[in-house]
């Protein structure tokens, strides 16, 4: 349990961490482009990184959490 | 393209029909009425809650969001949205543990027991009012707008904002809540196949991914960054819109009903994740769509982008889905804001009499519905931006909600204030009285900020107060 809490601590921190980078030069530089992946614009792919480790975050997010508080009624 | 569009409107409304029969089958009380019967599994809490999100709104706001400000467009919606789904089940698992606690019509009347003061469910019921209706209002004029281009000889643009109206009042007013959640699974269906779709053919258009970006490059390469050819794009915008969205969950009561409706919290743990997953597909096509609509109508009105990337540049049996899906869009979103409003209406009634609170409600409802279409006929055009307006908006009660939802003793009155104060100050920058932007911040990040200090002052000071009184004892 005392595992569990931490990981839902840390996935709580990455997500504000993350969330925080987002609006940083290093994800929206203005007027720039590149480096392009597969020709797509610098901000649009790494953005589809961010919103990748986003939905990981959820799926390890589901899982620790639905672990640490049990709900109380019939699932 | 006509003979599909009317063999798929067939089977559209069809559809309708089934799934409105077997709702009014299920419906057995009040409850099964206003709230599903609570008890809505993972795969339609998915549909359910996609058909809410991406409205008309995705279908044709954000393809012309990328195609007029570029890539910044992905922060904008994706990045947003990633947090909001996470806070779908972090914030979901307190709203159901309260409502569980304490009983849920709706979250105007849920605060106001928690507050104890009708004011809590006022401000909140007033929130939703003012800034659902405008926004389900665009949805339908964008849509009758769309419709009376197609089919100039049919019908006029209000016409066709009577029949959507008409059609979501019936089936709603007849099914309730079940109705429309089996209806959003539809269109929630429809919506994911159409815009897959066109999002491919978007690329093959130009060969590939490279090639299509290669070919905006020489239109507008600011396009390809932020803060985008107008400049939208800034940190503070981002940032602030951002926020709005986040906090979906608790400050639109459509969302937040599609929380509570869940059969348990398993059954919301894998809405929130699947719903994720669903989403990915969504953004992809859109970012694809308005790229391409970049590239090959960067100078194009809003409606001529629209009806040549989603119409006449698309087989005639796609063109057909895709209009069918466009009603079904702007037919699920609508009745789901429309019957928040309704919910949230009932949650505040008082007296003990159900039936007569209902009969109130379903009047309600029919009203809403009116001042929809009005409204819809005299609003503007600016799709993507009154969304955010609306999402925005109804953010500054969220201290009530999240405070109500979260806080173990009752909370102050000051928390109340706070939320209605700022709320009138982001309508009087609506209303150009108060300028927008104030010393560089724009007003309403700042109003995010004051509001979240002030709360935290709130809720510490009354945990020392209680605190020390404890000791006292």
């Amino acid at each position: 349990m005392k595992d569990k809490k931490r990981i839902w601590t840390i996935v709580r921190i990455v997500l504000i961490v993350i969330s925080i980078l987002v609006f940083t030069p290093l994800v929206i530089p203005k007027g720039v482009y590149e480096p392009e992946l597969f020709g797509m614009p610098y901000t649009l792919w790494v953005g589809m990184v961010i919103y990748f480790s986003f939905l990981c975050l959820i799926l390890i997010g589901v899982s620790v959490h639905s672990k640490i508080f049990k709900e109380e009624e019939n699932d | 393209m006509i003979k599909w569009f009317w063999i798929f409107a067939g089977l559209f409304i069809l559809l309708l029909v089934a799934v409105s029969t077997k709702a009014v089958k299920k419906n057995k009380s009040i409850n099964d009425f206003m709230l599903a019967g609570s008890s809505v599994g993972a795969l339609l809490g998915i549909l359910t809650y996609a058909a809410a999100l991406f409205s008309a709104f995705i279908f044709i706001g954000i393809p012309d969001f990328f195609r007029v400000h570029g890539v910044g467009a992905w922060i904008f919606l994706a990045v947003a949205d990633g947090v909001m789904f996470f806070i779908i089940f972090w914030f979901g698992y307190h709203l159901r543990k309260k409502a569980r606690e304490i009983g849920y019509k709706g979250v105007a009347g849920m605060m106001s027991t928690i507050f104890k003061t009708r004011w809590a469910g006022t401000v909140v019921f007033i929130a939703a009012f003012i800034f659902l209706i405008p926004y389900v209002a665009i949805q339908i004029r964008g849509i009758s707008m769309f419709f009376t281009a197609i089919f100039p000889n049919a019908l006029p643009h209000y016409g066709w904002a009577i029949m959507i109206i008409s059609i979501m009042l019936l089936y709603s007013e007849i099914g309730g809540l079940k109705a429309i959640v089996f209806s959003d699974a539809i269109q929630a269906i429809l919506l994911l196949v159409v815009l897959s779709i066109i999002g491919y053919n978007s690329v093959r258009y130009f060969g590939n991914v490279e090639d299509l970006f290669n070919q905006v490059k020489e239109v507008d390469p600011s396009l390809l960054s932020t803060p985008g050819p107008k400049g939208l794009f800034t940190t503070q915008f981002l940032i602030a819109s951002f926020i709005a969205i986040i906090l979906l969950p608790l400050s639109q009561p459509q969302f937040s009903s599609r929380i509570v409706i869940m059969k348990s919290m398993k059954e919301t743990y894998k809405m929130a994740a699947g719903i994720g997953v669903v989403a990915i597909i969504v953004f992809i096509a859109t970012a694809f769509i308005g790229m391409y609509g970049a590239a090959r109508y960067s100078d194009a009105t809003t409606q001529e982008f629209v009806q040549n990337a989603l119409l006449f540049d698309q087989p005639n049996v796609i063109a057909a889905l895709a209009i069918v899906g466009l009603f079904a869009a702007v037919l699920s979103t609508s009745n789901a804001q429309i019957f928040a409003l309704g919910s949230e209406f009932r949650s505040l009634l008082e007296g003990a009499d159900e039936k007569a609170n209902f009969k109130l409600t379903k009047i309600a409802l029919f009203v809403f519905a009116m001042i929809v279409l009005l409204t819809s006929i005299l609003i503007g055009d600016e799709l993507v931006l009154l969304a955010r307006m609306s999402f925005a908006g109804t953010s500054m009660i969220v201290p009530i909600v999240l405070i109500g939802v979260m806080s173990k003793r009752k909370p102050g009155i000051e928390i109340i204030i706070f939320s209605a104060m700022s709320l009138l100050v982001f309508l009087l920058t609506l209303f150009n009285i108060i300028p927008s932007v104030l010393y560089h911040v724009r007003v309403d990040l700042g109003l995010y900020i004051l509001l979240l200090s002030m709360s935290v002052v709130s809720v510490l000071v009354r945990k020392t107060n209680s605190a020390e009184k404890q000791s006292s004892q």
